[in-house]
């Protein structure tokens, strides 16, 4: 069949005999659903050219190169959590928002260092932390031997630390003007961040291609952010001894550009610098077949869907 | 005045009083006598040392090397070292008239003079002419018919010297040295060796002279920071080019901005910034950056002037060697540009403060608020660091959030050495599901502050919510041990 296709030259058969073995294994989809996978897919592409063409007016059209150029966007991957994310891992060079209830706070300062540690093995430069005084107040100081054992290099950490949330919002864009020096730069404000601030930080991190994870307090809105993530906390997992072995967050993408939003109990590896999605839940729903990108990213919404619920029973 | 040798003695006058006839150190009685209607103040010699050293300050728009007359001078004036200043402003006499036309302005009444070294300087300043500019290695011609006087010798020398019959510098200058030696304290000798440049003379300048400077006077007076900006720009630049010559890069940088000023205020209103680098470097747009976040950083009323800045220097106080070829090497050796990130760490600071920017070290110590420290991040800074996170890791837990002083939490355990059932912290009950511990930790025994050990658990509420707590204290003693949160884990 294969031969047949070869012969006929057509780039659309092509893909789709590329995609069909990878999306037979899943759960007796037809043979319209790969179609149409496929359609959004090309169509997020479409959408995703158009959004950069759009932040970024003035940019020399030589530095985007073609259309491939624009549709591979750089990620960082994450681990497990990779087949739920669009392109692959968590979105580079566009704002990514951390939120947590304030008795949730700790548990999102686990998962943002988590991501700072996970950026550091992934890309060369220190990590920058930039902290709001008001946003540090409640639950202290960012402790080197802590956060050594989550798997950050603390020698390769710089902590800033702001008075205010505004002067916060501005060495956090400044950060990420900086040549691009920095693996990641995260951020934690008292407050919420407006739509301009928001669009600053999006072009700073755009300009040059800089992870930006900014944990913030305030009312879910629809800003311009490229993911936002809610952390709970959860029970860690114990080892076999009863002793503490790896932290778990309930971590929820409440907003997810071209992508699912979704619901999983994680947990972090700090040794091998990767998420896990914690089996028990992993196995019921029905997801994430490793390797067929447009195929996970179609099933990835129905276990989503299933996510909250068994969570619930479980919590 | 002040209290003299025979009763209070004048120890300055007004020309008012000059006219009148009294003259400096004369008993007070005296000049009471000659002028009915004196007025008298007492003198306040800390005032003037203060007034004096303001001037100082002022002085540094002329010269960057400014030292005030020490006792044996009078500890009434100023020596400025002019070398390689005075053409900034259209040579000496122009530079003379000009510090005159200012100092008149201020209501003073200087006596000036310029010579080769201090001591001539000040022997014509105080005894030639006003405004005497003694010509380079002319300083016998010009002081050998001074009076002794003006070699700023001790009364008791010069009484002697009287006595002896010698009244002018050239008298002494060029006789045998020998009986002088042997009459005179060491001091006669040196202040004439001093005069006549055959001795050096240190002077003890109101800073130390900086590695580098550059100068720049305005025809119209500035006002506004974007003013000053573009003038600071312009000195780095000038800087700049020096320090490549050298292959150095300032690590601290002063810019001095001088006011046009108003009348009776010598030194006021001098605007000193001081930037700080956290490596060496000579880019001006850089530091006119980190210039620009400072203004910014301090407001509206860092610049505040009421006719604005006629002149600006800008000092490099220290300089350190930056190779040219040292960006490229260390960006090929890692993937990253270490001047990036040192340049971010300088904007950060500048617009934050000098605090607000840290790097974290181990510090070796058993109480974990004391095992890190904070830093500066500096270049090389991460390779230090690098390999001492690696050596000394706590065994136990350590949470990635310490509170910054431990926090009373009550708490109720179920065996007394035993880990917390429940415990309250901040007004919020938490029923623990699993607890780890305890960890001892004893404070060093050398510090002796009395403080207590503590045992460590690492405890997590049904929620998943975990704390580190510490007992302070070993169970057995007679009060009920205290419970402590120290940190929360993620």
């Amino acid at each position: 069949m294969s031969k047949h296709m070869f012969s006929a030259g057509l780039a659309m058969p092509l893909a789709r005999s590329g995609t069909a073995p990878a999306a037979a294994p899943g759960p007796g989809d037809g043979g319209a659903r790969p179609g149409r996978a496929q359609e959004i897919e090309a169509l997020r592409a479409v959408l995703d050219r158009l959004e950069a063409r759009h932040a970024a007016p003035g940019t020399d059209p030589g530095a985007h190169g073609g259309a491939d150029a624009d549709r591979i966007r750089p990620v960082l991957p994450l681990g497990d959590l990779d087949a739920h994310l669009p392109g692959g891992g968590l979105p580079v060079g566009v704002l990514n928002e951390i939120t947590a209830e304030y008795a949730h706070r700790p548990a999102a300062y686990g998962f943002t260092f988590a991501l700072m540690a996970k950026a550091q093995k992934a890309r060369s430069g220190p990590a920058i932390l930039v902290l709001s005084r008001r946003a540090l107040c409640d639950f202290g100081h960012p402790y080197g031997h802590g956060l050594s054992q989550l798997g950050l290099d603390v020698s390769e950490l710089i902590l800033v630390e702001a008075n205010k949330d505004d002067d916060a919002l501005w060495a956090i864009e400044e950060a990420l003007r900086a040549h691009g020096c920095a693996a990641i730069v995260a951020g934690a404000i008292a407050g919420s961040v407006d739509l301009t601030q928001a669009r600053r930080l999006n072009l700073a991190a755009q300009a040059t291609g800089t992870p930006l994870a900014l944990l913030r307090a305030g009312k879910a809105d629809a800003g311009p952010a490229a993911t936002r993530w809610r952390i709970t906390t959860a029970p860690a997992a114990k080892d076999r001894g009863g002793a503490f072995h790896r932290w778990r967050w309930q971590a929820s993408l409440e907003r997810c550009r071209n992508g699912r939003p979704g619901h999983w109990l994680i947990e972090w590896d700090h040794v091998a610098h990767r998420f896990h999605l914690v089996e028990s839940l992993a196995h019921r729903a029905p997801v994430a077949q490793p390797g067929g990108r447009s195929g996970a990213g179609a099933a990835a919404g129905v276990g989503a869907r299933a996510g909250p619920a068994s969570l619930r029973r479980t919590g | 005045m002040a209290p003299g040798k025979g009763g209070p003695r004048v120890t300055a006058l007004n020309r008012a009083a000059q006219r009148a006839g009294i003259v400096q150190d004369e008993l007070l009685s005296n000049a009471r006598a000659k002028v009915l209607d004196l007025q008298v103040r007492e003198a306040d010699p800390a005032a003037d040392a203060a007034a004096l050293a303001r001037l100082a300050v002022w002085a540094l728009r002329y010269t960057p090397t400014v030292a005030v007359y020490d006792a044996g001078s009078g500890a009434d004036g100023l020596f400025l070292e002019i070398t390689g200043a005075a053409h900034l402003f259209g040579g000496e006499e122009r530079m003379l008239a000009d510090i005159r036309r200012r100092l008149t302005a201020f209501g003073l009444a200087p006596r000036l003079g310029i010579a080769d070294t201090a001591g001539a300087a000040w022997a014509v300043s105080h005894h030639a002419a006003d405004g005497s500019i003694v010509p380079p290695k002319a300083e016998a011609e010009a002081l050998n018919g001074l009076p002794l006087a003006a070699l700023r010798l001790p009364p008791e020398a010069l009484s002697l010297l009287k006595r002896l019959g010698l009244r002018r510098i050239g008298e002494i200058a060029n006789e045998a040295r020998a009986p002088f030696a042997a009459r005179f304290e060491a001091d006669l000798l040196l202040r004439l060796d001093q005069a006549f440049a055959r001795r050096p003379e240190p002077l003890a300048a109101v800073e130390p002279p900086p590695a580098y400077r550059a100068h720049a006077a305005f025809a119209e007076p500035i006002f506004s920071s974007e003013h000053v900006l573009v003038a600071a720009e312009r000195l780095l630049e000038e800087v700049g080019g020096q320090m490549l010559g050298h292959g150095t890069g300032a690590r601290l940088v002063r810019l001095l901005l001088f006011p046009v000023a108003a009348r009776q205020q010598a030194s006021d209103g001098i605007v000193s910034l001081d930037i700080g680098l956290a490596a060496p470097s000579r880019d001006a747009a850089h530091i006119a950056r980190l210039l620009a976040l400072r203004l910014e950083r301090l407001g509206e009323g860092a610049l505040e002037t009421e006719l604005g800045f006629e002149a600006a220097a800008l000092h490099v106080r220290v300089a350190e060697p930056l190779a040219e070829t040292q960006g490229a090497l260390r960006l090929a050796a890692r993937q990253h540009d270490p001047h990036a990130v040192t340049g971010l760490v300088d904007r950060l600071r500048q617009r934050l403060g000098p605090a607000a920017v840290r790097a974290l070290i181990p510090h070796h110590s058993h109480l974990p608020e004391r095992a890190q420290r904070p830093v500066t991040p500096a270049p090389g800074l991460a390779e230090e660091a690098t390999q001492a996170w690696g050596a000394d890791m706590p065994v136990g837990p350590r949470p990635p959030l310490l509170l910054a002083r431990p926090e009373a939490a009550e708490v109720l355990a179920l065996i007394p050495d035993g880990p917390p059932r429940q415990f309250r912290w901040r007004g919020v009950l938490y029923q623990v599901a699993e607890a780890q511990g305890p960890e001892r930790i004893t404070p060093e025994w050398w510090r002796r502050t009395g403080e207590a050990a503590r045992d460590y658990y690492l405890v997590e509420d049904g929620a998943g919510r975990r704390f580190w707590i510490y007992r302070a204290g070993l169970y057995g003693a007679e009060e009920t041990p205290a419970w402590f949160i120290h940190g929360v884990f993620a």
